[in-house]
């Protein structure tokens, strides 16, 4: 009897174990039909500030502080830090290519010390692209802190930009609210570190609209601004997008998104038509 | 424990049936939470305490901050260091004579954590959920937090599972904790500084941590410079642990199982030092983590792959270790429903080890998860209410 009793509970048991694994794969399969929506609600919260917050002075550098952190917070999801390192010997020498030291009649040398690596942040503009801005001389191979060598899917040399293949991920040019940027004001310009992006409030004076035989759109000079480096994406201090800093001339410009949407566009295409 | 002899349940009492308990007993026995780790059940409700971490966290009203948040990691290492020394010394003291439960605990755990883990894998590679870290080191963190159990604040002597599952679920954190040290080396820049110093550091942080503890515990002259010795030697191991990147939860289960297995009273002391902070470790560990969850939609995403395959891989793992100590698989199963504190705690130990947002989804998916399952837990055991009066 109790024999009887104690395999009726082990069918039972193993009917309630068939049950629950096959009502979890089921619906497993069935989630996984669908895809992780886009980046704006993916999003992190900010947050927020205290209920008592308001009692306490607080110092206007602790506002600033306070600001910049959230706002890399928010955008971080769409940056990537990407490793360049320094172009092969015999690739094609890039338009703004550093000049190499001289010895002799004017020879370049070829035991001159390699380029070291530096580091870019790309901005997520399609569902697995982003775009970096790849400083003269040098190639983009890897994300920082992953092994797998990264893959180059267009550049563009002239205006230092590349666009490299991502793990899917949500699209954010395309989205993200834009700023127009009226100059004299606070910005937060966001790097790269080889931990991760970083961030840094940057004051930014006279930004005058002027066009530039490099982009479709455009820039904003900004005159100059030691502070910025070709290479740093700005955002307003609420979040929006400002643009990416690149070369104009001798000094620096932001490129707006509209022009950066339309180079994206022009790359993809020329891939697409090889 | 209650025996007959001192006024507990005799036959007749069992013929008869329990009484209906009053509200505030039935209100009591809710907020007490299981007792895991050889720690004795406490008014510590982890749905309650996670619940209260996020109102008051930076995300709701704000009075933790993320400041404050940032100044706690510290304490935070330091707790997960004596939640491992918890771990360690349950091991010691069950390895030498429960082999076959050990083996069927490490089995229930390894299938959750197969099942969380591969569920894992499968559903962000479909789904495409954008995470800044490795897939297997997510995948790794949600299968480690999802096999922690906390039994069951039962009256051992109530039924023979609550004694089984109880002991089951002091023992089923031991092969997560070992995992955990393995996992270290997969995450982003761990291999910078040398693969077998991030695999060997807590074997030797913690052996060392151990053997100055066992040196210095029963010198001690008095009692408060016992205590400082016990404070310092785990403030060592959490501190080390940090120093060097690596779960401070594995340091604190080789210093455990060092002061059990070691001759001497090194693990009798640490227990009753530790009985002292037990509640206020909880409560931190518990609060912070609430305070920590950051609403985003990824960590709701891999919410239900969590919890569908967590209850699969508790039923697959009770169903196969059940056979080894004689139990009903069903009610081995339902007591082990419970995650506790270790489960937060492992996804606590993840947050500090991984970069960019991948921490903080980890450790909301499995706030989420856990509170959850704790409440899951109150309608799957029914026995203990009943039982432990």
């Amino acid at each position: 009897m109790a024999a009887e009793e104690l395999q009726d509970r082990s069918r039972r048991e193993t009917r309630l174990l068939v049950l629950v694994v096959v009502v979890s794969l089921a619906v497993l399969l069935l989630l996984a039909r669908f895809r992780f929506p886009s980046a704006s609600i993916t999003t992190a919260v900010a947050p927020t500030p205290g209920p008592l917050a308001g009692l306490a002075a607080r110092a206007a550098f602790e506002d600033m502080a306070a600001t910049t952190g959230t706002l890399l917070t928010r955008v971080s999801p769409s940056l990537l830090v990407v490793q360049c390192d320094a172009a092969p010997a015999g690739a094609a020498p890039p338009a703004h290519a550093p000049a190499r030291p001289r010895q002799g009649r004017g020879t370049t040398t070829d035991s001159a010390p390699p380029l070291p690596p530096q580091f870019a942040v790309a901005l997520r503009v399609r569902t697995d692209l982003a775009l970096v801005h790849v400083p003269a001389g040098y190639v983009p191979t890897a994300f920082a802190g992953v092994a797998t060598p990264i893959t180059v899917v267009a550049s563009d040399p002239v205006r230092e930009i590349a666009l490299v293949h991502t793990t899917p991920g949500s699209e954010f040019l395309d989205g993200w609210p834009v700023a127009t940027f009226p100059g004299f004001g606070y910005v937060g310009a966001v790097d790269a570190m080889p931990g991760g992006p970083t961030i840094q409030p940057v004051f930014v004076g006279r930004a005058d609209l002027a066009p530039d035989d490099h982009w479709p759109a455009p820039v904003l000079t900004l005159g100059d601004q030691p502070a910025l480096r070709a290479g740093t994406w700005l955002f307003s201090m609420d979040g929006r997008f400002v643009g990416l800093v690149a070369r104009h001339g001798d000094t620096i410009a932001v490129v707006p998104r509209e022009a950066l949407v339309a180079v994206v566009g022009e790359l993809v295409r020329g891939v697409a038509t090889q | 424990m209650r025996r007959r002899e001192l006024g507990g349940r005799d036959p007749l009492d069992r013929r008869l049936g329990s009484p209906p308990p009053s509200p505030f007993a039935w209100l009591i026995s809710l907020l007490r939470t299981r007792s895991a780790l050889g720690l004795a059940p406490s008014l510590t409700p982890a749905a309650l305490f996670l619940l209260l971490g996020v109102v008051a966290g930076p995300h709701a009203l704000g009075f933790v901050s993320t400041r404050l948040l940032a100044r706690l990691d510290l304490a935070v290492t330091i707790a997960l260091a004596i939640l491992g020394v918890i771990v360690g010394i349950a091991l010691g003291r069950e390895i030498r004579s429960a082999v076959r439960l050990f083996v069927a605990a490490s089995l229930e755990s390894l299938v959750t954590i197969v099942a969380v883990g591969g569920a894992t894998v499968y559903f962000v590679h479909a789904t495409r959920v954008p995470i800044d870290a490795p897939l297997l080191v997510l995948a790794i963190a949600l299968g480690l937090s999802a096999s922690a159990s906390s039994a069951t604040s039962a009256d051992p002597d109530s039924e023979p599972v609550a004694a089984v599952a109880t002991r089951v679920a002091d023992l089923d954190d031991v092969l997560p904790i070992v995992v955990t040290i393995g996992a270290c080396a997969l995450v982003p820049g761990a291999t910078d500084r040398g693969l077998w110093i991030v695999l060997l550091a807590p074997l030797v942080v913690g052996a060392a941590v151990g053997a100055i503890g066992w040196l210095l515990f029963e010198r001690a002259e008095s009692n408060a410079e016992r205590v400082v010795f016990v404070l310092g030697a785990l403030s060592l191991a959490g501190g080390a642990a940090s120093y060097l990147r690596v779960s401070p939860l594995a340091v604190g289960l080789i210093a455990g199982g060092v002061w059990t297995l070691a001759p001497g009273r090194a693990d009798r002391i640490v227990q009753d030092d530790l009985r002292k902070v037990q509640h206020p470790l909880v409560v931190l560990l518990l609060v912070t983590a609430g305070a920590m969850v950051t609403p985003s939609l990824a960590a709701v995403w891999l919410l239900t792959p969590y919890l569908l395959f967590r209850l699969a891989g508790k039923v697959a793992g009770a169903w196969l270790s059940a056979r080894l100590v004689e139990v009903s698989a069903a009610d081995l199963a339902a007591y082990l429903m419970s995650p506790g504190v270790l489960a937060v705690a492992f996804a606590l130990n993840f947050r500090q080890l991984l970069p960019g947002t991948a921490g903080d989804v980890i450790l909301s998916t499995v706030a989420m998860g856990t509170a959850a399952f704790e409440l899951f837990a109150l309608a799957v055991v029914p026995h203990w209410r009943g039982a432990a009066r």
